[in-house]
Order: C-alpha cells, then sequence, then structure tokens
C-alpha cells in the first residue's frame, strides 16, 4: 500500500524576474514501512518537497496523496487536523516549546486533542529514547542530541503513519547523529511507519532503504540505497 | 478542590464540541429573543391597558360632568388621584353600591370594558406567539440534533464497505470534536484492517517461500545421496571407494541437517514462534559464549579473535543463547572473510539509547553492490564457504531483540557489522503492557 503519492508536484516562488521553480514536475510514491532518504545540494528543492509532503506549503501544481487523502482537496483546519493525527515531524531546530519540560513536549499532540496520553506508551517511549532522567527538565537544559531525541518522541508520540525529517542530524554531531538515524530506523521497523529524511549527509543517504537525489527542483535519481539492512 | 476541577474539565470537554457550542448560543439567542418579545408585548399591552382606560375615565368624566356641572371641577382629580382607593369606607359604600348592580369580582371578566378586552388579546397572542417561537426553536434544535447523526450514518456506511469489501475507508471526518476523533479512531481502524490482512498475505507468501527453499536445497543433497547409496549397495564398488562414498554421504547428511535446522529457526524466528528468554546479563558473558566455539577455526585460518572490553562492564536485556548464536555468526562470517594474520575485533559501546555490538574484520570487505543483499537469505557475496544463511539468521535474531544489525564497508578495508539494542529496556518480561514495539 502506498502511503505517500506525490504526481506533478511543482512549486514556484515570485513571479516575472524573481520567479524561482523551487520544484518541477515531481513524481514518486512511498510504500508503507519504507525509510526514504531525499539527498541534494541546497537549493535542489529538497526542503520544497518535504514541507509540501507534509501539508505545510502549497503546491504551485500537482497533488499530494497520504493514505489515499487528497491533502490539498482539503480546508486549512482538516488539514491542520490530518497533519496532527498523520504525520509527525523533525525539524533540525529541533522546535520544542521552550516552557515546556520534556514529557510534556513529548505529548503535546496528544493534549491538543484533548486525549489522555497512554502512560504506559509514554513511558517506553522516553525510556527508549534515554530520556527517563530528563523527563522534568525544559528544553534549554538539554544537550543538541537529548533535544532532537525529544523531537523525535515528539513525532513517536501519536504513533502517525508518517515521520518526516528535515536535517534531524544537521545540528548534532556524528555520535548523535548516528543515534538519531537509528532510532528512526528502529521505528521504521518496529513501528510500521514511513520516514523520509532530508540530508546533504551521505551517512544518512547509506542508511535508508531508497535513495532519491533531487537536483535544481527535479527528481534526478531513485535508487535502493543500503548498508545491507 | 478536586470537584470543581473536575467540574470544569466536564466543561471544557463539553464546550469543546463545535455542535455543543452552536447549541448553547441557539439557546441563548432563543432566551434573548424570548425575554425581548416578552417585554414587548407586555409593553404595547400596558399601552393599550393605559390608553383604554383613559378613554373609559373621560367617557364617565363627561358623562358625570354633564349631569352634575357643579361636580366638574372635582372629578378629574378624583379619577386621576391614587389616593382615591385609600379611603376603606368609601371604597366598602361604593362596593356595596356597584355589587346591587352585580358590579362586583363575581362577574365574568370578558364582560367588563377595557379589562375585557385586554385578556382577550393577550390570550390570542400568546395562544399563537407562544406555539410558533417553539415550533422555531425546535427545527434549529432538530437540525442542529441531526447534523452528527448524518455524519455518522454517513461514516457507518463507509465502515460496512471496509468490512465487508476490503475497501479503504473513503468518508474521513477531520473536526476537533468528538466525533471527530472516533471517526479518526475508525480511520486508523480500518487502515489496521487492511495492514492485517496484507501482513496476513505475506506470511503466506513466506510460509510458501520458505517451504520451496527447503525442499530446493534439500534436493541436491538428496539426489546425491540416492546416487552413492546405490553405488554403495552395488557389488562392484572398491572398499576404498565405498569408503569415500561414505565420506561424502555423511557430509551430505551433515549440511542437511545443518540447513534444515537453520531453516528452520529463521523460520521460527521470523514467523514470531519462538520465544525469546530476555534477561538483564553482562554482554561479556554473551560475546565469549558466541566466541568459545570459533576458537579453533580461527586458529586454523591463523585469524586472531580480540574481543575488546567496555570501559565499564556492560549488560543489556537480551537472550543469552540466541544472542551468541548471532554474533557467532557474525564472528565465523569475519573470521571466514579474513586473511591469515589479521583480527576479528568484537566491541561493545553504549548510548543514552543503543547498546552496540561491533564486529570489525580486515578482510577485503563486500562490494557495495551486494550490500542491500547481503542479509537475504541464501545470497552469497562470493561462491564457495557457507550456504548463505548465517547473516539472515543473525539478522532475524537481532530484529526479535527490537534491534538492528547493519554492516558498513572499513575505510581500512574490511567490514563492521554493528547490532544496535534498544538501551532502555528494563529486564524480565520483554512482552508486558503497551510496549513501544509491539502492533
Amino acid at each position: 500500500m502506498n502511503v505517500i503519492e506525490a504526481e506533478h508536484l511543482g512549486k514556484t516562488y515570485g513571479k516575472d524576474s524573481t520567479r524561482v521553480e523551487a520544484l518541477r514536475d515531481v513524481t514518486f510514491s512511498v510504500p508503507q514501512g519504507e525509510f526514504v532518504a531525499i539527498v541534494g545540494a541546497s537549493g535542489s528543492g529538497k526542503s520544497t518537497l518535504l514541507h509540501l509532503l507534509g501539508g505545510l506549503d502549497r503546491p504551485s501544481s500537482g497533488t499530494v496523496r497520504i493514505d489515499g487523502e487528497d491533502l490539498y482537496a482539503l480546508k486549512e483546519r482538516e488539514r491542520a487536523v490530518f497533519r496532527r493525527r498523520k504525520i509527525g515531524f523533525i525539524f533540525q531546530s529541533y522546535n520544542l516549546i521552550p516552557v515546556l519540560n520534556v514529557e510534556e513536549n513529548i505529548q503535546l499532540p496528544l493534549l491538543l486533542d484533548h486525549r489522555r496520553p497512554d502512560k504506559g506508551y509514554i513511558e517506553d517511549l522516553i525510556r527508549t529514547l534515554g530520556l527517563d532522567e530528563r523527563r522534568k527538565h525544559l528544553p534549554s537544559e538539554l544537550s543538541g542530541g537529548q533535544q532532537q531525541r525529544v523531537a523525535i518522541g515528539r513525532a513517536l508520540a501519536y504513533r502517525p503513519a508518517i515521520v518526516l525529517a528535515d536535517e534531524p542530524t544537521g545540528n548534532l554531531d556524528s555520535a548523535n547523529g548516528r543515534e538519531v538515524l537509528e532510532l528512526l530506523k528502529l521505528a521504521v521497523r518496529q513501528f510500521h511507519q514511513t520516514v523520509v529524511v532530508i540530508s546533504h549527509d551521505l551517512n544518512v543517504a547509506a542508511e535508508a532503504d531508497r535513495v532519491l537525489r533531487m537536483q535544481d527542483g527535479k527528481l534526478m535519481s531513485d535508487t535502493r540505497g543500503g548498508s545491507g539492512v | 478542590m478536586e470537584r470543581l476541577n473536575a467540574l470544569l474539565a466536564g466543561a471544557g470537554r463539553l464546550w469543546r464540541n463545535a455542535g455543543t457550542r452552536r447549541l448553547a448560543l441557539l439557546l441563548l439567542a432563543a432566551a434573548v429573543v424570548s425575554v425581548l418579545l416578552a417585554q414587548a408585548l407586555a409593553a404595547y399591552e400596558s399601552n393599550r391597558l393605559k390608553r383604554d382606560w383613559l378613554d373609559r375615565d373621560a367617557a364617565l368624566i363627561g358623562e358625570l360632568a354633564a349631569r352634575h356641572p357643579e361636580l366638574a371641577a372635582e372629578l378629574p382629580a378624583l379619577f386621576a388621584s391614587k389616593e382615591t382607593a385609600a379611603d376603606p369606607q368609601a371604597q366598602a359604600a361604593g362596593r356595596r353600591l356597584a355589587a346591587r348592580y352585580g358590579l362586583d369580582t363575581e362577574l365574568d371578566g370578558s364582560l367588563l370594558p377595557v379589562v375585557g378586552e385586554e385578556r382577550r388579546r393577550l390570550v390570542t397572542t400568546l395562544t399563537i406567539g407562544l406555539p410558533l417561537l417553539f415550533a422555531a426553536l425546535a427545527v434549529l434544535l432538530l437540525r442542529e440534533f441531526d447534523r452528527p447523526n448524518r455524519q455518522i450514518r454517513r461514516l457507518a456506511y463507509a465502515l460496512e464497505a471496509v468490512v465487508k469489501q476490503n475497501r479503504p475507508l473513503d468518508y474521513r471526518i477531520y473536526e476537533e470534536n468528538d466525533l471527530g476523533l472516533l471517526a479518526h479512531g475508525v480511520q486508523e481502524l480500518a487502515l489496521r484492517l487492511r495492514e492485517t490482512i496484507s501482513q496476513l498475505h505475506r506470511d503466506k507468501a513466506f510460509l510458501k517461500e520458505t517451504i520451496a527453499d527447503i525442499s530446493h536445497q534439500l534436493k541436491t543433497p538428496l539426489a546425491s545421496l540416492m546416487v552413492y547409496t546405490e553405488l554403495l549397495q552395488d557389488e562392484r564398488t572398491s572398499p576404498a571407494d565405498a569408503k569415500e562414498f561414505l565420506d561424502i554421504c555423511r557430509r551430505e547428511l551433515e549440511r542437511m541437517e545443518w540447513l534444515t535446522l537453520t531453516l528452520l529457526k529463521i523460520a521460527r524466528l521470523e514467523a514470531d514462534a519462538l520465544e525469546l528468554q530476555p534477561v538483564r546479563a553482562p554482554l561479556a558473558g554473551t560475546i565469549e559464549r558466541a566466541a568459545e566455539p570459533l576458537r579453533t577455526l580461527a586458529a586454523q585460518r591463523q585469524v586472531d579473535i580480540r574481543i575488546v572490553p567496555p570501559d565499564r562492564p556492560l549488560e543489556a536485556v537480551h537472550d543469552p543463547h540466541w544472542l551468541a548464536e548471532a554474533i557467532g555468526n557474525l564472528i565465523k562470517n569475519a573470521v571466514e572473510h579474513s586473511p591469515a594474520g589479521s583480527a576479528v575485533t568484537v566491541r561493545t559501546e553504549r548510548t543514552p539509547v543503543f547498546v552496540r555490538l561491533i564486529v570489525r574484520d580486515e578482510g577485503e570487505g563486500i562490494a557495495e553492490r551486494h550490500l542491500p543483499h547481503i542479509f537475504k537469505k541464501f545470497y552469497r557475496a562470493r561462491p564457495g564457504g557457507g550456504v548463505g544463511l548465517g547473516l539472515a539468521l543473525a539478522k532475524s535474531i537481532v530484529e526479535r531483540h527490537e534491534g538492528i544489525l547493519s554492516a558498513v564497508r572499513n575505510e581500512a578495508g574490511g567490514m563492521t557489522f554493528v547490532a544496535a539494542l534498544p538501551a532502555g529496556r528494563d529486564g524480565g518480561d520483554g512482552q508486558g503492557g503497551a510496549s513501544l514495539t509491539k502492533l
């Protein structure tokens, strides 16, 4: 089953002399449970692509279907709810809420829906992420690697079908970066989630099941990568 | 205080529903409109009453003034003054006088001037107006009430298609209210159902594949055994040849045995039919257990198995028997691919999230193009050697430990295999509760 289907996606910014075609006619699908890396140089359009896949920005042309739902045919409000429940985001700059502690940040998507979080599951999540001793700390009291792990926890709290990560290892050293990747792979395997990661880091590409290479807004290649996993 | 909080939480939950808010607003509007209408009616009526009363007073004043001009000056004051009711004797005398003409409280109100008309007007207005008001309110309420029912109906039809025809759910509700949450739950359930059905198909296919694998792999040695057994039964075979043939048969049988056992192990692991018995135990012991049976092989090939102890003794939750088998396969693979005089290093490291077991060799490494396939069953990057199951079995075992097995080429040559196990588990019951990793 294809979880993500992108068809003829295009995004153009600006007009006339300032016109920039960030994405051109990008088409691909991702079946459930794949770990996909989108690589490319700066300006190749990979960030734009990720934002379109996540419903964070509107495409100039083309469609994005997540679990069969045409994302941009929904109303803004509906899209927000869809995003909250179906997609987990991990950003390069973590984007944690500074006034909430680790536990609260992780549970945020659930609390926004006024759901009572499954205590056992959150417990397991925090322990697996190695954040047990820091659960009451604020983001300002954590290292970069720890903050990114909190961001991963938040992305996984709702057990969304899709996890989109924009340069998740960008601000981390290689050891922490490795950790983040392994966590994401664990999620793919154990949760049957689908993960799409953007990176300019070749190590990330090496770890993925599939690598999409972007250049100048176009999809240049689509290969099975791999370290054999 | 607890009760108050609970009450507020309950009210908050109620208020969250857009439908409830609309209903509350509707009732508020209805109340306001009703009060306004009531006030309007009261104002109108009292105005009417005032006019009719004054008209009557004027009529009476005129009549009396005409008949008794000497009272004319006092009459308006008498009628207008509120104090005319104050003198009880005068009032009593008046009542007695009026009663003689049937003008007392026994008289039917509708026969009285002013009062009678007012009563009629009021009754008519209320009898028509109130039902109209309620009808309007009822229509609005019923419409509001039916709205979620309409949505529930559509959801129910869509759900039926999912269950009966295995189709995806095509009606979705993305609202913030309780119905939205229910719809989301239903959507997830529908997805899960289809996933489970797919998984069942996959499991079936896997089973067929495994059976095919086993029979295919066994055919060759079996055929071999048949041939050699026939030769052995032939009286023309010399004793020397017979001995050789028996050795061959023996080897084939051992091969078949290993093959069958390993395939079955993998099948049982992947079908989740094998119960691991995880305990919190030092990894050093498990690694030693893995390396021990391979020392002879390593010595033969002049390869040094070097176990590097970690800074601090590392423990992890694992099944020592099975994990030793997995690590053993990794070490065996490394030893078999290492040139004489090189070393195979086994290290462990711990990060906040994972415990890593690292097996590194200095051989020629595995070519890039093979890497995506090395963990597949029967895949051999180079001919000869084993049957191609060791790495597949290791991967299955590591994955049953909820870990990840990966392979990377070393820059300096050779391969590094890393088994990363989640570190955050508590010992004992690995199957309990709302686990991160159980579906």
